[in-house]
């Protein structure tokens, strides 16, 4: 695939991250938010996973 | 437009740059595993080793091996029933599936939903390369209990977009009668328990089954879709492409056969990094031509993680990469037995898939087998059961005559073969054991 067509599809996928990073904020007492967007970040991680990238780092998550 | 890949990036990337990424995320499961897990720390630090140690591939082998035996002694201890393998706290948990436990306890298997999410996501790569799309109404002829066996499918299959019918609690009759009600165009099961479904269909029913609109089959938990004779049998019961996949419980969904069946299955090496080493010595097998066992890692399973798994089976890389386009290296023939089954009679090694090989070669024989390795006194005896079908028996004597030779010829041993009547022997649903070592038990 095209360096740059998997670069614009990479920035989607970072957006996308961020955005359901902030409504898992905003969601916080919210059950059905709150579950609903850890479902979409699962999602997400599976479309990083997708384009090669590594997932889940000790670093971001100890 | 429509492509052949279920992920036209990384099964068709450059093998140096899949390389570079497998490399990262093996490196990235390490430290995971290290900083998350009491035992896989344990078990590293006792190797002298920690996460920064792996920088080049040379380094991947200094990582400790992992099998059933640690798996389960990982799981000794809190949190109950993961113990201290688990990466995770255990409210991420959300799924719980185990293994078949033939050799002892089982292993447990926790899963996050996104670790649930990328087991679908694995089987996803398997129906879209054998043809599976949104037009499928694709039978699910399986009892979805504690074991994964197609759980993660139906889920995929989900995904493409297919029309999923659930077989759970039926009958094996009564699943044939609600796939030719529905129209199913696919399916999936073990070998065994499909061509058990055809003979149903076909003797208990008066159904033929190559006349139900099936156009494809995949199978898994047994090697038989790779045993070409095994596969054969299959596709003239169902007139159906078959096609193989191997995977497992603590693994995941590692590989698969594509639509130009070209004898092997790919690696998922996007998702997992296999290696192979000599049975004996443990030397690392690089070049295709050379059988060993295979050890493997899964790089996106994080709450209870597979890395550098001993799973025993057996596997050679092809030679030949394949004309699908994708750069994902095959593995010849399939699973080709497992290193614990592999076992010596008579002086010879023997291989159980090269028992099914033969008999499923014989069209006058049923699908169903049983061999039995005894000791008597100081001599060795395998026993083999049969069953002739409807109109052999009057050829009964050539028969076996035909049989012992091809199985003296294709496994160097002589058989005691005895003739039982059909739909005797045992029928399996799931894990066939047609192959008895009773000289482990006396």
């Amino acid at each position: 695939m095209e360096t740059e067509r998997l670069d614009e599809i990479r920035e989607s996928v970072e957006n996308l991250t961020r955005a359901a990073e902030a409504l898992l904020i905003q969601a916080d007492g919210f059950p059905s938010l709150q579950q609903n967007t850890k479902r979409i970040n699962a999602c997400i991680r599976m479309m990083q996973i997708a384009l090669g990238q590594v997932t889940m780092t000790p670093e971001r998550h100890s | 437009m429509e492509t052949p890949y279920w992920n036209p990036y990384l099964e068709t990337l450059a093998p140096e740059a899949l390389r570079d990424i497998q490399l990262r995320k093996f490196r990235n499961m390490v430290a995971w595993a290290y900083d998350r897990s009491p035992y896989y720390r344990g078990l590293y630090q006792e190797a002298g080793l920690e996460p920064g140690d792996i920088r080049s591939w040379d380094d991947i082998s200094k990582v400790p091996k992992m099998d059933k035996t640690r798996l389960k002694e990982g799981q000794e201890g809190d949190p109950f029933p993961y113990g201290r393998l688990l990466c995770q706290p255990i409210e991420e948990v959300a799924e719980f599936r185990q293994t078949s436990g033939t050799t002892g306890k089982p292993v447990y298997q926790a899963d996050s939903w996104a670790d649930w999410e990328w087991w679908s996501e694995s089987w996803c790569y398997i129906l879209w390369s054998q043809g599976y799309r949104a037009r499928d109404r694709v039978f699910f002829p399986f009892g979805y209990n504690v074991f994964v066996a197609f759980w993660a499918a139906h889920y995929a299959a989900e995904r493409l977009g297919c029309e999923v019918v659930p077989g759970g609690v039926l009958d094996t009759a009564a699943r044939v009668l609600k796939m030719q009600e529905l129209k199913t165009t696919a399916m999936m099961g073990t070998p065994t328990y499909l061509l058990n479904m055809a003979d149903v269909a076909r003797n208990r029913l008066g159904i033929s089954p190559e006349n139900l609109p099936i156009e494809r089959i995949t199978c898994a938990g047994e090697p038989g879709a790779s045993i070409p004779a095994t596969k054969k049998r299959l596709e003239d019961a169902w007139g159906a492409k078959v096609f193989d996949h191997a995977g497992a419980t603590e693994i995941g969904a590692w590989s698969y056969e594509c639509l130009e069946q070209p004898g092997g299955l790919h690696v998922n090496e996007g998702l997992f990094l296999v290696e192979i080493e000599e049975v004996d010595t443990g030397a690392l097998i690089t070049a295709p031509g050379r059988k060993g066992k295979m050890i493997i890692t899964a790089f996106d399973r994080f709450a209870q993680p597979c890395i550098r798994f001993d799973s025993k089976d057996i596997i050679e890389w092809q030679n030949e990469f394949c004309p699908c386009g994708r750069t994902y290296r095959l593995i010849k023939g399939g699973v080709q037995g497992r290193s614990d089954d592999i076992t010596k009679v008579k002086g010879v090694l023997l291989s159980p898939s090269a028992i099914e090989e033969v008999v499923r070669g014989f069209s006058e024989l049923s699908s169903e087998y049983e061999a039995t390795v005894e000791r008597i006194g100081d001599n060795e005896k395998i026993t083999l059961k049969i069953e002739l079908v409807p109109g052999a028996e009057p050829q009964e004597k050539d028969i076996l005559a035909r049989l012992s030779n091809a199985l003296r010829l294709n496994t160097n041993l002589g058989y005691a073969i005895e003739v039982h009547p059909l739909g005797s022997l045992p029928r399996y649903e799931v894990k066939a054991r047609r192959f008895k070592d009773l000289r482990k038990i006396h």
